[in-house]
Formats: C-alpha cells, sequence, structure tokens
C-alpha cells in the first residue's frame, strides 16, 4: 500500500512531536530555571564551600599568628573570624542533615549561652596544665568547638588585659586546635551536603524542611535574638549578653548576614517554587518585605550593645523589630498557605 | 444465672467513638455534654501555645477539654493500676512527675527528681500497684539510673537502681511482673548544655532486662548500629516487645528502626520494612503501642507522617496510615488505636480501614504519647 503524501506529513509530524515529548520527559520542562528544590541544593552548597573557606582561612591565619605573633596578624585573626561568623549565620537556617550529625550546629555555636559557659571552660583550659590539642579540643563538648570559644580568646576584654591574652602560650594552642577543629566540622558539612544530595533532590519531603528551617530562623529572630535581647516583654530587662556575638560586638551584623542568607540562599528555589504554583505576586511581596528588613539595618551598628545603650539606636532597633515580625507573619502566614506547609508540632521537636 | 457482663469501660469508649465517627462524617465535630459529667479517658501532655504547658485530657467523645496547667513541658506517663491515679512525667530534662486524681481532675503531688537528677519523660507500675519505676540521669555522672517509689507512701524514693549506662527512656514490666524491660537511647544530655546531645559519637544503645527486685540486668541485647537510640517500646501479654529507634547518623542512610524481642526466648530481630516505607519514618519513632487483644501494635511517626499497623507476632507490616505529625497511640479493646497529633488531631484507625478516622480536632498540640486512665 502507498501512503498518501498527506499522511506522510502526518506521520511525520507525529514522530516530529514524540521525539520533542520524549525529550522533554528526558530532561523534564523546557526551562532555564533549576527545580525549587535543586536550586535550594546548589544555593546551600555554594553557602557550606563558603563556610569551609572561610574556617579553613581562619585556622591558617590562627596558625600564621601563633607562629609568629604581631598586630597586623593578630587583627587578620580577628577579621577571619568575622568572616567565619557570618558565612556561617548566612546558612544557620539549615538544621536538618549534615548539621545534625554529631550535634554540628551546636560545635560551630553553642548559643545561648546563659551559664557563660564558653568562658568557663575557656578560663579552665587556660589555667590547667593538660595538653592541648586538637584531641582534646574534639572531645571536651560543644562549647569549646566553635565561633564563641575562639570569640572569647579574641575579643574577651577581661582576657586582653590578663596575663593570658594572646599570644600567650596556652591561649594560642588553644586558639590553634580551635580553629582547626571548626575548619575540620564545616569540611565534613560539605562533604556530607553533597554525600546527601540524591536523598534531598528526591525526597519532596525536603522542601517542606528547607521552607520550615526558615520559619524556625525566623521565630529565633524575633523571639531569642531580638525580643529577649531588647527586653521587651513585661518583666524583662534589656540584656546584651543574651545576643550571639557580644563580645565581638558582632551580635546585630550577624541578625543581618542571617536574613542576608536567607535572601541568597533560599529565596531562588522559593521564588522557583512559588511560580510553579502561580504565587510570583506573592513572592514579590515577600521579596519586597525581606528586602525592607535589611534595609532597617542601615540605621543600626553591629554592635547590640552599642544600639542598646542609645536613644535613636533602640529607635531603629524596634522598627527592624516590626519589619522582622511582618516578615515572619507573611512567609508563616500566607505564603505557608499558599504553599500548604505544615510544620509539625511532635515533628519539629522530638524526644 | 450467669449475670449480663457489664460494660466495660474500652466498650464505652468504642460505642462513644461510633457516635463520634457518626458526627464527623456530618461534617462537624462533637458537641460535648454538659461538662460535669465529663471526664477524661485518656490523658496526654499538652501544649496549649505561647509556651503554656498542661496535662490534658480527652473523654470517650474526643472532647479535649481537660487541662491541668503545669509548669514544665510534659512527655509520657502511666496510669496507677486499679486506682483512679496517674504521673505524668516532664520531658527531658525535666524535674518534675505530677501525680494526678483523674476521677476528680487535680494534681495530687509534684515529685520532683532532686538536685542533680532529671526525669526522662517515663515511668511503670508494679503488677501490686504500689511500686513506681521511672528513668532518670544522674547528670553530672551521665548515669542513667531506674529510680522507685513508693506510691503508698507519698511516692517516696526508696531505691535507685543502676541501668550501666546512658539515656533510659521508655520502660515496661514484663508479663511476669518481676522483670523491667528497658529501652536504652545511649545519648548523653546535661542541663548545662539544655538539650544537645552530646555523645553522638560514643553512643551505646540497647534493651535491658532488668529483675527489679535486684536490680540485676539479666541481658541486653544492642540494635545494628551503635546510632540506633533505642527509644519507646511495649510488650505484649504473651511477651513480645517492640522497639522503636531514632537514627542519630547520617541523613541519607535508611537503617530499621523498629525491633521484636521475644522475652521468652530472648530472640532480637530488626523488622527491615521494605526500604520506600522505612524511608519514610525519617529516622524517628514515637509511640510505640501493642494491642492487648489482637496481634496488632502501632508505631508512630510523627518526623514521617506515617503511623505503621504491624503484625507483631510476624513482625510484618499491615498498614501504612498518612497522619501530619502523629504521636501519641493508645490501644482500644477492639483492635483499634486512638492516635494523637501535635496538630490537634485524635484519630481512630483499624486493620480493617484503610484510612483513619478523624475524630475531633482542637487548638492544642497533643504532646508525643497518650496515657489511658
Amino acid at each position: 500500500m502507498i501512503a498518501h503524501p498527506g499522511h506522510m506529513t502526518g506521520y511525520r509530524k507525529a514522530i516530529r512531536f514524540l521525539g520533542a515529548s520524549l525529550m522533554l520527559v528526558l530532561i523534564g520542562p523546557v526551562s532555564a530555571e533549576p527545580a525549587p528544590r535543586q536550586q535550594w541544593y546548589q544555593s546551600i552548597e555554594t553557602g557550606y564551600r563558603a563556610l569551609a573557606d572561610s574556617a579553613a582561612a581562619l585556622s591558617q591565619s590562627a596558625d600564621n599568628y601563633c607562629d609568629a605573633p604581631d598586630p597586623s596578624g593578630f587583627e587578620t585573626v580577628r577579621r577571619h573570624w568575622r568572616s567565619a561568623l557570618l558565612t556561617w549565620q548566612a546558612v544557620r537556617f539549615v538544621d536538618f542533615g549534615p548539621v545534625e550529625r554529631d550535634s554540628r550546629a551546636w560545635q560551630i555555636q553553642f548559643w545561648p549561652d546563659p551559664r557563660n559557659l564558653v568562658a568557663h571552660k575557656a578560663r579552665g583550659w587556660l589555667k590547667s596544665t593538660r595538653d592541648i590539642n586538637r584531641d582534646a579540643v574534639a572531645t571536651d563538648g560543644v562549647a569549646v568547638q566553635g565561633l564563641p570559644l575562639l570569640e572569647y580568646l579574641l575579643f574577651d576584654d577581661q582576657l586582653q588585659h590578663s596575663s593570658n591574652a594572646l599570644p600567650a602560650a596556652r591561649t594560642c594552642a588553644l586558639l590553634s586546635a580551635v580553629s582547626a577543629h571548626l575548619a575540620t566540622t564545616t569540611a565534613g558539612i560539605v562533604a556530607d551536603w553533597r554525600a546527601l544530595a540524591p536523598t534531598y533532590l528526591q525526597d519532596a519531603r525536603y522542601t517542606t524542611d528547607t521552607f520550615n528551617a526558615v520559619r524556625t530562623l525566623l521565630d529565633t529572630l524575633q523571639d531569642k535574638r531580638l525580643e529577649a535581647t531588647m527586653g521587651v516583654r513585661s518583666g524583662q530587662q534589656a540584656n546584651p549578653y543574651l545576643g550571639d556575638a557580644w563580645r565581638s560586638g558582632q551580635s546585630l551584623a550577624a541578625m543581618r548576614a542571617s536574613l542576608g542568607g536567607v535572601q541568597r540562599y533560599f529565596l531562588p528555589g522559593l521564588s522557583a517554587l512559588m511560580a510553579e504554583t502561580g504565587q510570583s505576586d506573592l513572592f514579590r511581596r515577600l521579596q519586597k518585605q525581606l528586602r525592607a528588613t535589611l534595609a532597617a539595618f542601615q540605621q543600626l551598628p553591629d554592635s547590640l550593645t552599642v544600639a542598646l545603650d542609645n536613644e535613636s539606636d533602640y529607635q531603629a532597633l524596634q522598627s527592624l523589630l516590626v519589619q522582622v515580625s511582618e516578615l515572619r507573619t507573611l512567609l508563616a502566614g500566607p505564603v505557608a498557605d499558599q504553599l500548604g506547609m505544615v510544620r509539625g508540632f511532635n515533628a519539629s521537636d522530638g524526644d | 444465672m450467669a449475670r449480663p457482663h457489664p460494660i466495660s469501660r474500652r466498650r464505652f469508649i468504642q460505642a462513644g467513638m461510633a457516635t463520634l465517627t457518626t458526627g464527623a462524617l456530618l461534617g462537624g465535630c462533637a458537641i460535648p455534654g454538659p461538662r460535669a459529667r465529663l471526664r477524661p479517658d485518656f490523658i496526654s501532655a499538652v501544649d496549649l501555645g505561647d509556651h503554656r504547658h498542661a496535662i490534658g485530657g480527652a473523654n470517650a467523645l474526643g472532647h479535649a477539654g481537660f487541662n491541668l496547667p503545669v509548669g514544665e513541658r510534659c512527655h509520657g506517663g502511666c496510669n496507677r493500676p486499679g486506682s483512679h491515679q496517674a504521673v505524668v512525667f516532664a520531658r527531658r530534662p525535666g524535674q518534675h512527675a505530677y501525680v494526678l486524681d483523674t476521677r476528680a481532675w487535680r494534681l495530687q503531688q509534684a515529685i520532683a527528681a532532686g538536685p542533680g537528677y532529671h526525669f526522662y519523660g517515663h515511668g511503670v507500675f508494679s503488677h501490686d500497684e504500689r511500686l513506681l519505676y521511672a528513668t532518670l540521669n544522674e547528670y553530672d555522672t551521665g548515669q542513667g539510673l531506674i529510680r522507685v517509689y513508693d506510691a503508698d507512701q507519698q511516692y517516696r524514693a526508696v531505691r535507685d537502681l543502676s541501668v550501666d549506662g546512658i539515656g533510659p527512656h521508655e520502660l515496661r514490666l514484663l508479663p511476669d511482673g518481676d522483670h523491667l524491660l528497658i529501652a536504652l537511647g545511649g545519648i548523653r544530655t546535661h542541663p548545662d548544655y539544655g538539650r544537645i546531645k552530646l555523645n553522638l559519637d560514643t553512643m551505646q544503645p540497647a534493651v535491658l532486662m532488668m529483675n527489679r527486685h535486684t536490680g540485676a540486668i539479666i541481658r541486653r541485647w544492642q540494635p545494628s548500629d551503635s546510632r540506633l537510640s533505642c527509644r519507646h517500646l511495649d510488650i505484649s501479654d504473651d511477651g513480645v516487645a517492640l522497639i522503636g529507634y531514632q537514627y542519630q547518623g547520617p541523613a541519607w542512610n535508611n537503617p530499621p528502626l523498629i525491633a521484636r524481642l521475644d522475652t521468652r526466648d530472648g530472640q532480637f530481630r530488626e523488622l527491615h520494612l521494605e526500604p520506600a516505607t522505612q524511608h519514610q519514618l525519617r529516622h524517628y519513632t514515637a509511640s510505640v503501642v501493642i494491642s492487648p487483644t489482637r496481634p496488632h501494635a502501632i508505631v508512630a511517626s510523627p518526623w514521617g507522617g506515617r503511623a505503621l499497623l504491624l503484625d507483631y507476632r510476624r513482625g510484618q507490616l499491615l498498614r501504612a496510615f498518612q497522619i501530619d505529625d502523629v504521636s501519641g497511640a493508645l490501644a482500644e479493646a477492639d483492635g483499634g488505636f486512638l492516635l494523637s497529633t501535635g496538630l490537634g488531631c485524635l484519630y481512630r484507625v483499624r486493620a480493617d480501614r484503610p484510612e483513619p478516622i478523624l475524630l475531633d480536632r482542637q487548638a492544642v498540640h497533643w504532646d508525643h504519647h497518650l496515657i489511658g486512665v
């Protein structure tokens, strides 16, 4: 049987259509944008790599300084510490996966510390004659293993005016050992994040986890990092020592970095997710609110202690609190509702 | 002439649930009767929002109107057999256990863990109703222990039994009444560090069988991986226990989370569920409850939003119910289970029904475990 030319054309069209469909099945929707979780995965990986790089730089500068102490070397270590603090803040919202392993998030930043265990532990190490090395740090618990202990060594006023001030031998040994531990911890997070990739990308529940991680960050930011330190609740007084990094005067800078991390590492994936479900207008509202919240930091110093001690700064802090509260309400309310994001009570904090 | 068998309390609950189910199908929550005639049929730790903690209860109709405010977040507890007393324990690192009169619905006593100790959230009574066995942590040494309280002497602490390990969590009495089965989590915590897990790289979890009279540890079973923390368990009248794990290892692993122990012959084996089902539990199990009347058990996972119905004798999965934030479970006389969620819902599930039945929803967070009273 001879096929009719018209049929032939239709046949070719059909083949062409089937081929295109097959391609779509194989490569997914034709779009330059990666899928939401793919986007989040890459963003967080970028953030984790930056954290590991900054921790490695800190470790290296600490070793260099202790090998040949001088004032400029000391300032370099302090600068690298600030950089490590801020890169950590940017990925701090990720509260699942590699940071859960061996309580790594706590190892990096033991906070809050109402009993001042960090200072207690540091003084204990400096007074004793025990060998200070990486193994000793690795087995001594989360209060000595991360940024707050290093902050104590680099910034604590009392220590700076004592015979243990850097570059005293034991203080240097502790600085070096803890920095090395931090570098190992953060490198481990990068490796484990890569190992988690197939699971993270395949399991849709990581979408909810990622979203809820940011909700938790905003809860903590408002309730503990701002309201508790400002003493806004009845019966409370302002207390900068409840802040993240009061010794270095970086508590507000740390908050700004946390929100900057949300903007940089969370919003792109959320944008993709909300575009998929036709919620781009709502996304833009959220994006605008986050920008407004970040802008509220422009009137503020890095130090919460300074801000709490100054009338005009305190008013700027109140404005910031209002912006954070609106951001939190928008994310936990309309955005979560539209995306169907449920946050369980038992699922959030088990036992 | 045989007297008609009186309607049991469980049957009453069952009848009430059937009524409620009809109500739920009609699209509304149960309308409670006069408060004075109501009393709870089960209790649970409950969070009322805004960090207000209570011990809550609900009656057979699912009406959750009973809340006794307490100062700490609570976790699990136990009913004192043959009495109207129940004890609810504060959650790790909890300082108190609360004794309730469940008939008068009032707090009778708060038992303090005492300086240097905290509760882990669980306890069990001896068959003679007199002795309460509770899991505690002596936190400066990190050593776990079972503290024995004499309920007849206003819960005076009479003895400490060492578990020779860290983190005893839930415990049950074996059918012989002489031995305790204890889930040893293996995770060290200290109140100075809040709830941070301090020893995840050196954990030694186990299931222990202890002679409750002498404190001797008769036998110890270990999970297949040292990061499998043994947390919750239940034991059937014929001596078969199910143990629920919580995995502390890398997120990409998919280890078994349920173990079956036949206490009659000591056979211990882990249930390897189909990988997708196992993965759905997300490394976490909460309540483990065995039916007293059927060979069925529930293992709830709030992290996974799943409640697994198992044949505990064969160690086989019968059904996997998808229920957000499900955690608490209570066996009912007809073989079904009542389930509670942190989202304020109460459900009923049965082996012969593919879907859970929503009984009630309240603006509270049911916290982890249900205690029949």
